[in-house]
């Protein structure tokens, strides 16, 4: 016999019903029809898809059991990761960012510390993964370079995969640039637009006040044109906050113009808020309560831009800082846990001597173990399989109210524009 | 070693990633069967650990290598060098 599974979140959506499940990270979208009617037997090939999706399952499993085991092996999954910060400082000077925009930078004897240490501990992992950080990653591409063929070799003489993502601004990041990276083994861009040029300038000028618009554009264009890889993607984040909210469906529009039919391009939308710093309390009357109103813009859009980026929301929202095996590494060799709050001393971790990790292992204990006692809302909860009360550590560390799930509020909203906006995604998950 | 003893290996290196590429044929387009990049990259180190050779960075590039023929040429070229 099965039952539902208990971490099957129902929403409905014109005449469907979409069934996501957090353990399994897997949606399926059935008629009204086919779900009440789902126990009929002749619904028997619909039932072996919804078992293989583990949103039916056999009636003794222990699903609770299971989730602990995926919380366990997110935790401490095997992979090194790394979020490298070549550079604290900045070319551009965003109205939202938290950082101090400092001119430090990896010296050559960080360069140094970072390969020792990964030839004396890559052993200990199964892969490498470095997320290339700042202030703005490309003003150091030298390091970048001497680094990331560093990594390439040390993986390669042991056997190990070695990838890496890039959070950048795209202003430097010419075709050429972005043929280097992905060279370096740099697999998805994160870029940021905020709506068109009119907003956007607004929000992420450079230092001296200029826009960056034209620029960033010309350079995702020169990219679609002439790098002809598929081994990249470009996630193009746009933050919506009330200043731009209004232009959103005209923003949309020319980005389905412009890169929509590249797949390589994807877009993802978040609401701007307050993620610490001071520049933020400054447009206190601009930050959006939630990404509802967002979503339900773009779902009125007739034809939306691949918001597949989205999937990874579903299947878990564990943060890397929560992670045993996760650090980050600011020049001077600094170790931190997270990329807020970079100077928060819960976040000074130590430093990498001889090749070693030198860190407070009671501080490293605060960020990685979950609190023994759980929230009691998180017993019956359908997405805690995704999110295990691990969304944001620091948060828990300061005593805040905790956020449950990455965008919670907004879960049906989100459902329905993987839906809404992508074929793909309903080919490989709704059928 | 013969193209179909790498084509086999190719199968495993892409099983080894979670790719089914059982209905796959020589000229099919790796774009169309290893199209997320991680995916892609993470088949290219266990192709490498299985040959014991280094698959040249100029292959993630679509125009040095589309096929899964080109593969097969390469891998047979580098594990004979």
């Amino acid at each position: 016999m099965e039952k539902l599974s208990v971490y099957n979140y129902i929403c409905e959506y014109d005449n469907s019903v979409m069934i996501y499940n957090s353990l399994s990270g897997q949606l399926h979208m059935l008629s009204k029809q086919q779900w009440q009617h789902m126990d009929d037997d002749h619904n028997h090939k619909m039932k072996e898809r919804l078992k293989e999706k583990g949103i039916l399952v056999e009636e003794d499993l222990d699903e609770k059991r299971l989730a602990e085991l995926k919380c366990m092996e997110l935790a401490s999954d095997g992979v090194l990761h790394l979020t490298l910060m070549p550079t604290m400082g900045c070319n551009f000077r965003c109205t939202y960012c938290y950082e101090n925009h400092s001119n430090e930078r990896y010296s050559e004897q960080d360069i140094h510390e970072i390969i020792q240490f990964i030839k004396k501990h890559l052993g200990e992992y199964r892969a490498l993964h470095v997320d290339w950080f700042g202030g703005e990653p490309l003003l150091e591409q030298q390091a970048i370079e001497q680094l990331s063929t560093a990594f390439i070799g040390e993986c390669r003489k042991r056997g190990k995969l070695y990838y890496a993502t890039m959070t950048t601004n795209a202003f430097c990041l010419s075709d050429t640039v972005c043929r280097n990276m992905i060279r370096n083994r740099v697999v998805s861009f994160h870029i940021t637009l905020d709506g068109l040029a009119s907003t956007h300038d607004i929000t992420r000028h450079t230092i001296d006040g200029k826009g960056t618009f034209d620029q960033i554009v010309a350079n995702l264009r020169n990219i679609r044109d002439h790098v002809n890889s598929s081994r990249f993607a470009i996630i193009i984040r746009a933050n919506v906050s009330k200043a731009n909210e209004g232009t959103l469906e005209q923003y949309i529009s020319w980005m389905k113009k412009e890169f929509g039919n590249d797949k390589r391009f994807k877009f993802y939308f978040r609401p701007v808020g307050d993620w610490g710093g001071d520049s933020v309390h400054q447009m206190k009357d601009q930050l959006l309560m939630g990404g509802k109103s967002i979503y339900e813009r773009i779902l009125l859009q007739k034809e939306s831009v691949d918001c597949s980026f989205y999937v990874n929301l579903l299947r878990n929202n564990f943060c890397e800082a929560g992670k045993a095996n996760a650090f980050v590494i600011a020049p001077g060799t600094r170790v931190l846990k997270c990329t807020c709050e970079l100077y928060n001393e819960i976040n000074a971790l130590g430093y990498i001597k001889d090749g070693n990790l030198i860190i407070d292992r009671n501080k490293l204990a605060q960020w990685v173990v979950r609190p023994e006692k759980l929230p009691s809302k998180c017993s019956n909860c359908t997405r805690y399989a995704s999110c295990f009360h691990r969304v944001c550590p620091l948060n828990s560390i300061k005593g805040k109210k905790y956020p449950c799930g990455y965008d919670n509020h907004d879960i049906d909203q989100i459902l329905r524009l993987l839906v809404h906006t992508n074929d793909t995604y309903q080919y490989q998950f709704l059928k | 070693m013969n193209r179909d003893d790498v084509f086999a290996n190719i199968r495993q290196a892409a099983e080894n990633v979670g790719v089914t590429l059982d209905e796959v044929k020589e000229c099919d387009y790796i774009n169309d069967v290893l199209s997320e990049p991680l995916t892609f990259v993470a088949f290219i180190v266990e192709l490498e650990n299985i040959y014991d050779v280094e698959i040249p960075d100029e292959f993630l590039f679509s125009e040095n290598m589309e096929t899964f023929a080109d593969l097969i040429d390469t891998v047979l070229e580098l594990a004979n060098a």
